[in-house]
C-alpha cells in the first residue's frame, strides 16, 4: 500500500474510530512510528527484504520477508526459497511471526524511559530522558555495588530476545566490566532434563539430525508437542513426513494436543506427573516377556538387573528389581500402573511392546513433564526405555533425554559477555530465595562457586524477562518479595511493553524490535542454518537497542571503549558472523556480500543425519560414555552417593508428587492444573497481539465431565483457584483434555484485579515455588486446583 | 464454472492458524474479519475403566477454509446488486464499489465465507490472492502453511492429485460444488456417530 | 433485548402491520360495507394512511439495516436469482400501489367505493410481498429459517397486527359483526401460535444439528424472552376474549371495548416485536460455519 493510500486509511479510521473500532488505528503513521527513515544500508528502502523472525524463545528459527515501505513494514510472509525437501526445507514461520506486525506497531509500545513514581508494583511512572534515567541506574548500581559488592546485583534469566546482541548478554556483558554479578546456571525451560540426561548417558548430546526421523518406524511422542511450542521450525513436518515412511505415531500427553490431531496416529491420555509409572510398567513388560535388547543391554548398560550393578553395591536394588518390586514387594506391573497412570493396562501393555518390537523407533520426551515434581524422573525413565530397546545410536532410533544435536549444536549466543569475577551461581529458579535469605543458601539449595553469599540480592536488572511477575511459580508471592523495597533496593526492567515485571520496575527502559536493529540466529536446539536480522525500519519513538542501551550506560559507568571495542550493532553482528564462518560453517559467504544478497538465510542441506553415539554403540570399551562408568547408567551411582533415595533414586522411579490427585490435596482442591505453551504466544510474548488473541483467546480447557459436574458450560467465565491465588477466565469445554486435568495456557500477563484475582489467566498466580530436588529446577505444573462458575 | 480451487489435507492440519494470520497480513484485516478460519471438530465418549483409569474414541480435526469460489455459488445468487460475482475464471469476488452491506451473502454462504467489514459497511472475502496468482506466486494463506497442508491450483489438477472430495463431517452437503478438495483425517468417518462438532465457535465467529 | 438484528425486526413488523391492515381492512371492513351498500365513511381513510405510514417506517429502517445505503438503487439488478432484489421491488411495488392508493382516497374522498379495486391490489401485492419477504429466509444455508413455518410466522403476524389494530379503529363506528370477527381474529392467531410452538419446537428438535441449536438458543440464550413471549401470547388471548365480551350490539356506544380492544393491541404488538427478535436469534448456520 503506497504512502498516499496509508495516509487516506488513517484518516477513514479516524472518521470510523468514533462509532466502531474496536481495536487500535492500524496504520503505524498515525500512531507515530518514524516513516521514512533509511533501512539497512546495503538493502533497498522499499521492497521485500529477508530478515530473521524476531527471535524470542520459542523452537522456531524462521525466516521471514517483509514489505518495507517508506520505512515502515506494510507487509510480512516467510520463506519461499524454491525446493522446500526434507533436507534443507523451507523455514516457514508460524503464526506468530506472521502476526508480527500487529506487535511492532502496537500503540502500547514503550516510547521513553520511565521512572517510578508510585509505590512499586503500582505501574505509575513519569517520562524521564535517557540522560536522565541512564544516569540515576548508574548511580543507583555505584551505590549498590559499593555498599552490598557485587554478589548483590543480578541479570536474571531472560528469553525474551535471542539474537546474539539482544536480550540479557549485553547487559552481562556489562556487569562484568563493572566486576561482575551473581550468576546462575539451568533454566526455566529444561532444568531438570539437563541434569538429568548426562546421569545416565554422560552427555546432553543425545539427539540424531531431524532428518533421521524419516528413518524412524514408530514415534512416541511422549509430553512432546512440536506442533503448538514449535520445538525447532519444521519438527512437525520431519514428524509429517516420517509418517509418509510409513512411521506409526503414538502421542502420550494429557491434552490431545495439536501435535496429536495432526501428527499421531493414535493419542492416550495420561495422568500429568505419572510419566513414570507407565514407563516403569512398560519396562516390566520388555521383562516380563524379554522383549528388550537383551545384548545391548549387557554390552551397553549398567545397573539393569543384579548381574551388572557397580562394584560395592551388588545387593542394592537394580532397575528390574524395582520394577519386579524385589525391595518394595510391589510389581511395576500395567496393572499397578494403570489407576496412577490412568492409562489402562492393556494400552500400557500394547504399547510397550510396540515400542520394544517395531525397529527402530524413537521415544521423544517433551519438557513439559519435567517441569514438574521429580521431573528428574521421567527423564531417566524415558532414557532407559529408550536404551533398553536397543535403539541408542542407530538410523530411526533416538536415545531421548534432551536431544542436543550432533556434530555441532547451534550457538544460542555467541554474544561475548567477558569473565564474571563472581564465582557465586544459584540455580535459576531460586532466585527469589536469594533476595529473601541469600546469606543463608549453601549448596542444599544448589548454590555452587561458593560456600556462601555476601548479600540478598539487591539490585535487579532485567533485560527482555517476564520472570519476575509472570513467568516464576507463585507470582503473588513474587510481588510481595519484590514491593518491599527493602529486600530489592533497585530494580530495572529493559523491554518493549509495560509488562507485568515492567510494573514493578523502579526504571523502566524502552527496547527496540528486532526489526528496528541487527541480529543473527541460527538453530535453536536444531537445524544447520544461520539467518541474519538486518535492521529494516528505524526504532520506534525513542527506543534503542538492549546494546546500544548497554553501551550508553557503559559511557556513565566510564567502561565505553571496553564494552563496545569500537563497534555498533551491525559492527558486532559483523564480528558474529565472521565467528560463524570460522567455526561452523567454513562456506559462509562474508558478511557483506550476505547482505547485499538479501538472502536472508544460509542453510546447509542434510543429506546424510548425524546420530548421537555411533561409536559408542559400535564399540563400547573402544568408545565409552562420558559417564563414571562409561556405560548407560540405568543405575547411577552418582545420585545412589547423594543419599536421598525417596526423592533422588538411583534408577528411574515413580514417585507421588507432593501435589497430587492421590494426595489429601485433592480433596479441597482435585484438578490438576498445567500450563502448557499456547500458540497464541512465546511464553509472555506476543500476550498483547490481537490477531492472536483472536486467533487463541485465553482460556481454561477443561473436560465435559469435569464440566458437567461444576455445572459449567462452554464459554463461562469461571474463577481457577487454590490457596496460593485465583484467576477469572472463561472455559473450553473440550473432550481434548483428560477429566481431572485442566489447562491454563501459561504466559498470559498477569493482571490482577482490585480484589487480587488475576483477569488475564496468568497460571502462575497458582504455581509453585518449590523446586525439584536434583536440579533445583521448577515444578510449576505440579498444582492442584478447584474450577467453579465465576460470579459475573 | 470455476477454474481454480484450494486443496485441504484435514490430516495434517495442526490447527495452527497461520494461514488464518498470514490472510489477515496481507489483506489488512482488523480482528472480526477472517477470510480465512480454521474450524476445530472433536467429539468424543469418556469412560471410567474398572482398573481405575480413562478410555476414550476421542475424534478431532482441523478444517481451514477460506472462501470455496464455488462452481454454484448461493452467495452469487442471493446477493441483490451483483456486487457478489463470478468472473470469467470463476473465482467469486466482491465490488466493493457495488455492494450495500446487506449480509445477505453472508446467510446465504454455507461454509461463512464473506466477511462483514463495519467500518467500510460492506462484504469482504478471500480472493484467492488474485494479484499473487498474476505474479505466479501461491495465496498467502497457502505459501505460508507450516504443515504444507493447503494447496492452491486449478480444479483438474486438484482432483487428479487428490480425488473429487469436497466434504468432511459436519461440512453440509456440497450443494454449491464447492471448489475445495480434502483429504480426510482418519478420524472423520467415526465423527457423527461420535456426534462431534465444531467446539471453537467464537474462535471462527463474531458471537452476537 | 441484544440483538444487532433490530432494523430488520422494525422492517419486516412494519411491512407485514401495513399489509395486514390493507388486507383486514379489505376484507372484514370494506367488504362487508359493500355488501351492506353503507356509504364509505371518510374516516377509513386514515386506516390507509396508517397503512402508509407503516410502510414508510419499514422503509426506513430497511436502510438502517445496509451497511452502505448509497448504493441501494443497484439492489433491483438481480430480480433474476436474489429474492432479496424480489423483495426490494417487492416494497417499491406495494409501497407505491398504496401511496397511490391513498392519495387517490384523500384528493377524491367522494371516489372512495369506486377505489375498491385499488384497495385490492394493494393487499394482493402485500400477499405476495410477504411472500417473498418469507422466501429471502428460506435458505439452506440456514435450516431454522429454511421450513414451512417462516411464510406461516409472517402471515399471522400480518393478520394478527392488522385485525387488533382495527378493532381499535372500529370503536365506536364499525358494525357488531365486524368487531366481533376482529376480535376473533385477535383470539385465534394468538392461540394458533401457541399451538404451532410445541409443533415447531419438535420440528427443530428433529431435523439436524443446526436445528438443535436453534431449540438451545431459544430455551436456554434467550429463556426470558421465551416465555416472555408465551405470556404475552396467553395475555392477548385472555384481553382478546375480554374485548370479544365487551362488543355491544349498539356499536356507537362501546367505551368498555377500549381497554380490552388497547391491552390486546399491545400485548400482541409486543409479542410480535419478541417472536421476531427470537426469529432472527436463529440466524443459526449449519454445523457451525
Amino acid at each position: 500500500m503506497g504512502k498516499q493510500n496509508r495516509r487516506e486509511f488513517i484518516r477513514k479510521s479516524a472518521v470510523a474510530g468514533g462509532m466502531v473500532i474496536s481495536s487500535p488505528v492500524w496504520f503505524p503513521d498515525a500512531l507515530g512510528f518514524n516513516p521514512g527513515q533509511a533501512v539497512a544500508p546495503g538493502l533497498a528502502k522499499n521492497g521485500w527484504i529477508r530478515v530473521g523472525c524476531p527471535a524470542h524463545n520459542c523452537g522456531g528459527r524462521c525466516l521471514l520477508k517483509v514489505l518495507v515501505d517508506d520505512g515502515i513494514i506494510t507487509r510480512i510472509e516467510t520463506d519461499d526459497r524454491p525446493g522446500d525437501t526434507p533436507a534443507d526445507p523451507q523455514l516457514r514461520a508460524c503464526i506468530r511471526g506472521r502476526s508480527y506486525r500487529r506487535r511492532q506497531y502496537h500503540p502500547d509500545r514503550l516510547k521513553t524511559p520511565l521512572v517510578r513514581t508510585g509505590k512499586r508494583g503500582e505501574g505509575k511512572f513519569r517520562e524521564a530522558t535517557w540522560d536522565e534515567a541512564l544516569g540515576i541506574m548508574a548511580a543507583e548500581m555505584l551505590r549498590i555495588r559499593s555498599k552490598y559488592g557485587n554478589e548483590s546485583m543480578f541479570v536474571p534469566y531472560g528469553t525474551g530476545s535471542y539474537s546474539h546482541l539482544n536480550g540479557r548478554w549485553p547487559a552481562a556483558r556489562l556487569m562484568n566490566f563493572i566486576g561482575g554479578a551473581l550468576d546462575y546456571y539451568n533454566s526455566y525451560s529444561w532444568a531438570c532434563i539437563s541434569k538429568a540426561t548426562p546421569t545416565v548417558y554422560g552427555t546432553g548430546i543425545t539427539g540424531n539430525q531431524r532428518q533421521d526421523w524419516l528413518n524412524s518406524k514408530y514415534i512416541l511422542m511422549w509430553g512432546w508437542n512440536p506442533a503448538e511450542m514449535r520445538d525447532g521450525t519444521n519438527s512437525d513436518y520431519f514428524i509429517k513426513k516420517a509418517r509418509e515412511n510409513g512411521a506409526r505415531v503414538v502421542c502420550i500427553d494429557p491434552r490431545m494436543t495439536f501435535s496429536a490431531v495432526s501428527l499421531a496416529d493414535e493419542w492416550i491420555s495420561i495422568r500429568p506427573g505419572t510419566d513414570t509409572a507407565m514407563m516403569s510398567a512398560m519396562a516390566y513388560v520388555m521383562v516380563m516377556e524379554k522383549l528388550y535388547d537383551i545384548d545391548f543391554v549387557r554390552t551397553h548398560c549398567l545397573g539393569f538387573d543384579s548381574t551388572q550393578m557397580p562394584k560395592g553395591l551388588e545387593n542394592e536394588e537394580s532397575y528390574v528389581d524395582y520394577l519386579l518390586g524385589k525391595f518394595d514387594g510391589q510389581p511395576k506391573s500395567p496393572k499397578w500402573a494403570a489407576p496412577i497412570t490412568g492409562v489402562p493396562s492393556e494400552t500400557i501393555t500394547r504399547i510397550a511392546r510396540e515400542y520394544a518390537t517395531t525397529k527402530p523407533a524413537m521415544l521423544y520426551q517433551g519438557y513439559g513433564m519435567q517441569r514438574r515434581a521429580y521431573g528428574e524422573q521421567p527423564v531417566r525413565g524415558g532414557c532407559v526405555l529408550a536404551a533398553i530397546t536397543g535403539n541408542v545410536g542407530i538410523h530411526g532410533g533416538w536415545a531421548s533425554g534432551i536431544a542436543h544435536q550432533p556434530g555441532g549444536e547451534p550457538f544460542w549466543s555467541i554474544f561475548p559477555t567477558g569473565t564474571n569475577n563472581v564465582q557465586a551461581r544459584i540455580p535459576t529458579f531460586l532466585w527469589t530465595e536469594a533476595i529473601i535469605r541469600g546469606t543463608t543458601l549453601t549448596a542444599k539449595e544448589g548454590l555452587t562457586g561458593v560456600e556462601k553469599l555476601n548479600s540478598n540480592i539487591k539490585f535487579i536488572w532485567s533485560v527482555a524477562s517476564n520472570i519476575l511477575m509472570n513467568q516464576h511459580g507463585n507470582i503473588n508471592r513474587s510481588g510481595r518479595i519484590l514491593e518491599n523495597e527493602s529486600l530489592v533496593e533497585f530494580i530495572v526492567v529493559q523491554d518493549q511493553f509495560m509488562t507485568s515485571s515492567a510494573k514493578y520496575a523502579d526504571l523502566v527502559l524502552p527496547v527496540c524490535t528486532h526489526f528496528e536493529t541487527w541480529g543473527l540466529e541460527d538453530g535453536w536446539k536444531y537445524g544447520e542454518e544461520v539467518i541474519l536480522m538486518p535492521q529494516v525500519v528505524q526504532p520506534a519513538f525513542q527506543s534503542k537497542s538492549d546494546y546500544r542501551i548497554c553501551a550508553d550506560l557503559a559511557a556513565k559507568l566510564g567502561v565505553y571503549d571496553a564494552f563496545t571495542e569500537g563497534l555498533d550493532e551491525k559492527g558486532w553482528t559483523h564480528k558474529l558472523w565472521d565467528q560463524y564462518r570460522e567455526t561452523r560453517f567454513h562456506n559462509l559467504p562474508p558478511f557483506e556480500k550476505f547482505l547485499e544478497s538479501n538472502q536472508g538465510v544460509y542453510s546447509v542441506p542434510v543429506f546424510n543425519p548425524k546420530i548421537s553415539f555411533q561409536e559408542f554403540r559400535n564399540d563400547p570399551i573402544g568408545h565409552p560414555l562420558q559417564t563414571p562408568s562409561g556405560k548407560i547408567e540405568i543405575f547411577s551411582e552418582t545420585l545412589f552417593q547423594m543419599g536421598n533415595p525417596n526423592e533422588i533414586p538411583a534408577v528411574p522411579k515413580y514417585i507421588q508428587e507432593w501435589e497430587s490427585p492421590f494426595g489429601p490435596e485433592a480433596s479441597s482442591y482435585p484438578l490438576q492444573a498445567i500450563g502448557p505453551h499456547y500458540m497464541a504466544r512465546v511464553h509472555s510474548t506476543h500476550d498483547n497481539v490481537d490477531w492472536l488473541k483472536e486467533a487463541f483467546p485465553q482460556r481454561v480447557f477443561i473436560n465435559p465431565i469435569d464440566a458437567n459436574s461444576r455445572d459449567l458450560t462452554d464459554g463461562d467465565r469461571v474463577l481457577v483457584f487454590n490457596e496460593r491465588g485465583k484467576i477469572s477466565l472463561p472455559c473450553r469445554v473440550t473432550p481434548r483434555i483428560m477429566p481431572g486435568v485442566v489447562a491454563v495456557p501459561q504466559g498470559a500477563w498477569s493482571m490482577p484485579g482490585p480484589d487480587g484475582i488475576d483477569t488475564n489467566g496468568n497460571i502462575n498466580a497458582l504455581s509453585s515455588e518449590r523446586w525439584t530436588p536434583l536440579a533445583f529446577g521448577n515444578a510449576q505444573h505440579t498444582i492442584m486446583v478447584e474450577i467453579k462458575k465465576a460470579r459475573t | 464454472m470455476s477454474t481454480f480451487g484450494f486443496f485441504c489435507d484435514t490430516s495434517a492440519c495442526s490447527g495452527c492458524k497461520t494461514c488464518q494470520v498470514a490472510c489477515k497480513d496481507k489483506n489488512n484485516l482488523e480482528p472480526g474479519i477472517r477470510f480465512r478460519r480454521v474450524y476445530e471438530v472433536a467429539g468424543a465418549n469418556w469412560n471410567k475403566t474398572e482398573e481405575g483409569a480413562w478410555e476414550h474414541d476421542i475424534v478431532a480435526y482441523n478444517l481451514s477454509i477460506g472462501c470455496n469460489h464455488c462452481e454454484d455459488p448461493a452467495c452469487v445468487k442471493a446477493c441483490p446488486t451483483k456486487a457478489m460475482h463470478a468472473e470469467s475464471d470463476g473465482m467469486i469476488l466482491v465490488d466493493s464499489k457495488i455492494c450495500i452491506g446487506c449480509r445477505y451473502c453472508e446467510w446465504a454462504c454455507p461454509y461463512g465465507s464473506p466477511q462483514y467489514n463495519e467500518q467500510k459497511g460492506i462484504m469482504q472475502k478471500c480472493d484467492f490472492c488474485r494479484d499473487y496468482i498474476l505474479e505466479g506466486k501461491q495465496p498467502a494463506c497457502v505459501a505460508s502453511c507450516p504443515m504444507r497442508a493447503l494447496e492452491f491450483g486449478q480444479i483438474g489438477q486438484l482432483i487428479e492429485k487428490h480425488g473429487d472430495n469436497r466434504t468432511i463431517y459436519p461440512m453440509p452437503d456440497p450443494i454449491t460444488k464447492p471448489a475445495l478438495f480434502i483429504r480426510k483425517h482418519p478420524g472423520a468417518r467415526f465423527a457423527r456417530k461420535l456426534n462431534a462438532s465444531i467446539i471453537n465457535r467464537e474462535e471462527v465467529r463474531n458471537e452476537k | 433485548m441484544k440483538s444487532s438484528e433490530w432494523p430488520l425486526v422494525i422492517f419486516t413488523l412494519a411491512m407485514q402491520l401495513s399489509v395486514g391492515i390493507m388486507l383486514i381492512y379489505d376484507l372484514f371492513i370494506l367488504f362487508p360495507l359493500y355488501r351492506s351498500r353503507v356509504a364509505l365513511p371518510m374516516k377509513y381513510h386514515w386506516i390507509l394512511l396508517i397503512a402508509l405510514l407503516a410502510a414508510i417506517i419499514g422503509v426506513i429502517f430497511s436502510f438502517l439495516h445496509l451497511g452502505n445505503p448509497a448504493n441501494a438503487p443497484r439492489s433491483l439488478s438481480n430480480i433474476g436469482t436474489s429474492w432479496l432484489s424480489r423483495e426490494i421491488s417487492g416494497v417499491l411495488i406495494y409501497s407505491s400501489l398504496l401511496l397511490v392508493t391513498t392519495i387517490l382516497h384523500f384528493v377524491m374522498p367522494s371516489a372512495g367505493r369506486s377505489l375498491k379495486w385499488l384497495i385490492d391490489i394493494t393487499a394482493v401485492a402485500g400477499i405476495i410481498l410477504i411472500f417473498i419477504m418469507s422466501r429471502i429466509y428460506m435458505i439452506p444455508a440456514r435450516p431454522t429459517w429454511n421450513t414451512f413455518f417462516t411464510p406461516l410466522g409472517f402471515y399471522m403476524a400480518a393478520i394478527v397486527m392488522g385485525a387488533s389494530l382495527l378493532l381499535l379503529f372500529q370503536i365506536n363506528q364499525g358494525s357488531w359483526a365486524s368487531q366481533k370477527s376482529l376480535a376473533v381474529l385477535t383470539i385465534s392467531i394468538p392461540v394458533i401460535q401457541l399451538a404451532l410452538l410445541p409443533v415447531y419446537m419438535s420440528w427443530l428438535s428433529q431435523s439436524g444439528i443446526a436445528s438443535g441449536q436453534g431449540l438451545t438458543i431459544l430455551l436456554q440464550n434467550h429463556m426470558i424472552a421465551f416465555y416472555l413471549r408465551l405470556i404475552l401470547y396467553l395475555l392477548a388471548i385472555a384481553f382478546g376474549f375480554w374485548a370479544f365480551f365487551s362488543i355491544r350490539s349498539d356499536t356507537t356506544q362501546n367505551r368498555l371495548l377500549f381497554t380490552p380492544a388497547l391491552l390486546a393491541w399491545a400485548a400482541i404488538l409486543a409479542a410480535q416485536i419478541i417472536d421476531r427478535l427470537l426469529f432472527y436469534a436463529q440466524n443459526i448456520s449449519p454445523d457451525g460455519f
